[in-house]
């Protein structure tokens, strides 16, 4: 996301003018992946939407650092926008009816789900162990590996498999704000396995020059 | 089921790895790294010369004659204090600049690779002079970060009504995934 989403000037803009930017390292958490470590100006390697959601998360919230909006792993700089614009203006919402941020939080997650093609059933139903895997689990696409299209059955049923992973990702973050519209900050601390999972990851790139190891990855993929 | 989804489905567990591998951009460290083009602060005057240690207040630095020079601290630009401070820390010593992580005067333009890098503040022209000293942040792609989610309060306080975005990442914000 250095040099991917934060060289996006649109990117910049926002963050510098619609937010207050908090920059965290979770190095040593316990629920924290592994990953190799990039200068800023590091060319990037490929990756996919929500790849490495241990590693990276962007987390929105109020002044009193309450959670209103989450995103896990890897975002382009276009899908940062898009993130942003709707933390923004859930925002700007709560502001106008402060006697119900909490609901608020909750229906325009709803809102925003539905707008991208979630029904009902998908939204409330709960997760299944399968999905949890998928969700943690590489999506090729997370290693800028593209199937030519349109090809035979096999490669449309993997693409849409992937593309499955994709939503349920987006799905679960929503989720995870719904469940307790306003979390507290400490409270996702006190477990961030809530919402990035248990599992031991890593993930990393190896497309540019200056890599240095961070989080111990052989370490950790061996436990 | 395709080839391929078999694969995914054994490789979607707890533990997994996705190492990519990527040809493009590789950049060669230098076999050289602390022989650089060091400036004054007016840019004005520039030596070649290799990082050779912090003396008092000044750096010494020696020359591809051997020769060993020392230069104080506040004659060096801004670029090559930031440089200075990357060897302080990594040799884990005591910061000789007397400032506190992330007050740091910021760089104008482009910084040595793999320090951290601070874009001019918007409409500041003058390309000379280093952006003022900022408390409890860090500049970085032209934003200034707080580093703690704590260091948000007095924001919170000021009446500001903007949302935090927390960028919470293995690494720092000098060097993340």
């Amino acid at each position: 996301m250095r040099t991917v989403s934060f060289s996006h000037p649109e990117v910049q803009q926002k963050l510098a003018s619609q937010f207050e930017c908090v920059f965290t390292d979770s190095t040593g958490n316990p629920t924290a992946g592994s990953s190799l470590k990039h200068a800023p100006r590091d060319s990037p390697g490929p990756c996919g939407r929500g790849a490495g959601r241990q590693n990276v998360q962007t987390i929105f919230m109020t002044l009193k650092q309450e959670i209103i909006h989450v995103s896990t792993g890897f975002l382009s700089g276009r899908d940062l926008v898009a993130e942003m614009d709707f933390a923004k203006s859930l925002f700007d919402k709560m502001l106008q009816a402060p006697e119900h941020q909490a609901s608020l939080v909750e229906s325009e997650q709803v809102r925003r789900l539905k707008n991208l093609g979630f029904d009902d059933r998908e939204i409330s139903q709960p997760f299944n162990p399968l999905t949890n895997m998928m969700i943690g689990g590489p999506n090729p696409k997370d290693m800028g590996l593209h199937l030519p299209g349109p090809g035979n059955r096999g490669q449309n049923a993997a693409m849409d498999l992937f593309a499955k992973m994709d939503r349920q990702r987006i799905l679960k973050d929503a989720r995870y704000v719904i469940d307790a519209p306003l979390r507290s900050r400490e409270s996702f601390e006190q477990d961030p396995g809530q919402l990035v999972g248990r599992g031991k990851t890593f993930f990393g790139s190896t497309g540019s020059g200056s890599t240095k190891g961070s989080g111990q990855p052989w370490n950790r993929s061996q436990q | 089921m395709n080839s391929i989804t078999q694969f995914l489905v054994p490789l979607g567990t707890p533990v997994f790895l996705a190492f990519v591998l990527s040809t493009a951009g590789q950049a060669l460290d230098d076999p050289l790294p602390n022989l650089r083009t060091w400036k004054d602060r007016s840019g004005a005057h520039q030596l070649k010369a290799e990082f050779a240690g912090c003396e008092k207040n000044g750096v010494r630095l020696k020359k591809t004659d051997g020769s060993i020079v020392w230069v104080p601290l506040k004659n060096l630009s801004t670029a090559d204090k930031w440089f200075v401070r990357k060897q302080r820390q990594q040799n884990g010593s005591r910061n000789l600049t007397g400032t506190k992580t992330g007050e740091l005067p910021v760089p104008p333009g482009k910084a040595p690779s793999g320090i951290l890098e601070a874009d001019p503040a918007p409409g500041n022209g003058d390309a000379g002079k280093a952006a003022p000293p900022r408390r409890n942040t860090q500049r970085l792609f032209g934003v200034d970060w707080h580093r703690t989610p704590e260091s948000l309060v007095a924001a919170a306080s000021s009446g500001k009504q903007k949302p935090i975005l927390w960028f919470r990442v293995l690494g720092d914000l000098e060097g993340f995934m």
